[in-house]
């Protein structure tokens, strides 16, 4: 007991020396504290990307294979069943899936029908193409099929683009809603059946959807609708669901489906690689994820991490030499003590306990000062980090760099995931695995510092280093 | 029967070719007082330190008892059976007078509650007021940090005292004093008292006298009392 109130006293007695190893353990700790909150907002954040956006899988053409005549031959596109079954996988988090059909409903009339259509029609239906086949004969498209397999994610509902002005929303199959105006056009309330048919012009495929509801498109509201052709008009666009798209007969023949992939985690690319390939895909496409647009924003997240990891390293090794230096120019003033210490008889151990306590006791109030203003400083400097990595990732979205990237096929998009917000609260808190860390870093500087001191007592007999002294 | 022993003793210091003491034997027992005396540079600090456990002789041995303070704890020795007032004082001199006296008494296992009473007590005894034992060591005269020293010698009541020039920067009155302690030590309480030292009333005082020269040790007379 006597050897710790005898180590707090010294510390007292040598106040010059003892406040400048303070200050720079103080200095230490409190670099270390905010360095590994650095670290672990950063990381947090990168995290957040990776479940955003990292995972995304882009299944596309390769386009260095397509430019070989092999290539062009056997290249073909992805079927709607292909997609729907890459799906079926263990290692995804999550799916999303649009279709698009093609119709042209026999005893439905669309917006902006005009003669035009049919003259185009009458021009491409049954001509002979340039391999002499035939095209089929058609009648002119009038409209679109376009179904999503989840339609809360539908980013024109979400975002007020579209609104549901009567009835509801489709929940079970066959079901489907349709725009104001397409209903007073064709005269459809609530409840009404349709029939829509695919545009092949004999023995045309038929199929009946149950109106639930009537929708509202903003987009629509200050173009001239006359302009429009049936397909450049959105008011055409039957909606409905994945589910009942896939079991209506045409999907067969003209279904176009849109679909996204997400890895639950971007580490297992290959091993979905590996699925896609067993289920077929060839290697005319390839896959992978959007690693541009991940590098893009988290490139400069990884990038402070990297500088506040050396800058950490840095400080730690400075801090070090500083210590050791100031200690071993002490211990031409310690080694006296420690001479009239041994003298009076106080063991090795003791004198090297009293040593290193005084650093400990030194190292812990540094600690609790350093840790304090540490964890003040945490959240300012978490917040103002994820405030930069906002701004860096709005900058990205605008260049077009991350998403939607990852979508398969040709149907137009739906939803997009750059829409999904961003994320801009981040709370920090030092993790006990981080104090701990600080924690041990402080303890093996008080070890190094008096390192110095307590090599010096274990080594000599007290008669030299009094000796040296007197 | 003799408390301490020296049988062939001799010493070099590390680094350095010529021994300073050379095949020194002597005995020394329990209540007597010993004046050692000899030129400056014959070797009476270097052999106070052999006694004090500082070090161990190379050859030779020297004896606590019977045993030989080579195999024994020396750490022990110094910090209970031995008080050492020591040439150039030796004490923690950015501490208060006390505090060294406690300190040297927490070393050495002193069981009593009231070590500060005691230790104000003790250094009245040499001649350092309550307001000159609360002062830092730094800021005492050499007189004073050399009473300092004798009180923590004696603070923990040790068996053999020995002392180097403990007189050295005293005035008469409390060179006589500081000699009636040490003789009453040694009469009254059975303590073994080695000093080393130039003044004649010192040596009168002693009750043998060794002188050392050359490396080598031998009795002179015995004091005039
Ligand atoms: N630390 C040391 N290293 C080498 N030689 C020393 C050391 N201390 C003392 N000596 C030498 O040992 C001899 C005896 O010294 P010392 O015992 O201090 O003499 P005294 O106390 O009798 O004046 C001297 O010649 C001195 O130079
Ligand atoms: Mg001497």
């Amino acid at each position: 007991m006597y050897i710790f109130t005898n180590a707090v006293k010294n510390i007292v007695r040598n106040k010059g020396r003892n406040s400048l190893m303070a200050i720079i353990v103080f200095a230490i700790i409190l670099t270390t504290a905010v360095s590994i909150i650095i670290n672990t907002t950063t990381s947090a954040i990168i995290t957040d990307y990776k479940s955003r956006f990292g995972a995304e899988v882009s299944i596309g053409a390769d386009f260095e294979k397509l430019q070989t005549e092999e290539g062009v031959r056997n290249y073909k596109e992805l079927t709607p069943q292909q997609q729907i079954a890459f799906g079926e996988s263990d290692l995804l988090q999550s799916t999303n899936f649009s279709a698009k059909i093609d119709i042209s409903p026999r005893n439905l009339s669309s917006l902006g029908e005009s003669e035009m259509d049919n003259l185009i029609n009458d021009f491409l239906s049954g001509a002979t193409r340039a391999d002499g086949t035939k095209n089929p004969e058609t009648v002119p498209i009038k409209g679109q099929i376009i179904a999503t397999d989840n339609p809360e994610a539908n980013s024109d509902f979400k975002s007020g683009t579209r609104k549901i002005t009567s009835g509801e929303m489709y929940k079970n199959l066959n079901e489907c809603i349709v725009s104001e105006q397409y209903a007073s056009l064709n005269n459809i309330s609530v409840g009404d059946t349709i029939e829509v048919d695919s545009y092949y012009k004999n023995e045309p495929m038929t199929h009946s959807l149950t109106v639930t509801g009537i929708y509202m498109d903003n987009t629509m509201l200050g173009s001239n609708l006359d302009e429009l052709s049936p397909m450049e008009n959105r008011n055409n666009e039957i909606l409905t669901s994945f589910e009942t798209v896939v079991g209506m007969e045409m999907f067969d023949e003209y279904g176009k489906v849109s679909a996204q992939y997400f890895l639950k985690d971007p580490t297992l690319l290959p091993a979905f690689e590996k699925e896609l390939r067993e289920k077929g895909l060839t290697d005319y496409y390839e896959v992978t994820t959007d690693e541009a647009g991940y590098k893009k924003i988290v490139g400069p997240v990884e990038g402070l991490a990297k500088v506040t990891n050396t800058f950490l390293i840095v400080v730690l090794i400075l801090g070090a030499l500083i210590l050791i230096l100031l200690s071993t120019l002490a211990i031409r003033e310690r080694k006296y003590e420690i001479g009239v210490l041994r003298a009076m008889g106080m063991t090795k151990g003791k004198v090297a306990f009293g040593l290193l306590t005084e650093m400990l006791v030194i190292t812990g109030v540094c600690l609790c000062l350093g840790l304090s203003v540490g964890i003040a400083a945490s959240q300012p400097v978490a917040d103002s980090l994820l405030a930069n990595q906002i701004e860096l990732a709005q900058d990205s979205n605008t260049d077009g760099g991350v998403p939607a990237s990852g979508r398969t096929g040709v149907g137009e998009a739906v939803f997009t995931s750059s829409n999904e917000k961003p994320l801009s609260e981040l709370q920090v808190n030092l993790s006990l695995e981080a104090i701990f860390q600080i924690i041990l870093i402080a303890f093996s500087l008080a070890g190094i510092a008096s390192a110095a001191g307590i090599l010096h007592t274990t080594k000599y007999e007290p008669i030299k280093i009094l000796m040296e002294r007197n | 029967m003799s408390v301490l022993t020296l049988n062939n003793v001799s010493y070099k210091y590390e680094g350095t070719k010529k021994n300073v003491l050379t095949g020194i034997s002597a005995a020394f027992e329990a209540s007597k007082v010993y004046a050692i005396i000899g030129k400056s540079g014959s070797g009476k600090s270097t052999l106070l330190s052999l006694i004090a456990g500082l070090d161990v002789c190379e050859k030779g041995e020297i004896l606590l008892g019977g045993s030989d303070l080579k195999k024994i704890d020396r750490d022990a020795y110094r910090a209970k059976s031995i008080g050492v007032i020591f040439q150039s004082f030796n004490l923690i001199t950015n501490a208060t007078a006390l505090e060294n006296i406690v300190l040297s008494m927490n070393i050495s296992g002193v069981k009593e509650k009231n070590k500060q009473a005691i230790a104000y007590t003790l250094l009245e005894k040499v001649g350092i007021d309550r307001e000159t034992a609360d002062r830092k060591v730094l800021k005492l005269s050499g007189g004073e940090q050399q009473r300092v020293g004798i009180a923590r010698a004696l603070a923990h009541n040790p068996d053999i005292i020995i002392a180097d020039e403990p007189t050295a920067n005293l005035d008469t009155d409390t060179q006589n004093a500081i000699l009636g302690i040490l003789t009453e030590l040694a009469h009254k309480e059975n303590k073994c008292v080695i000093i080393v030292t130039h003044s004649k009333e010192v040596s009168s005082a002693a009750d043998e006298i060794w002188g050392i020269q050359k490396g080598k040790i031998q009795f002179v007379g015995n004091g005039n009392k």
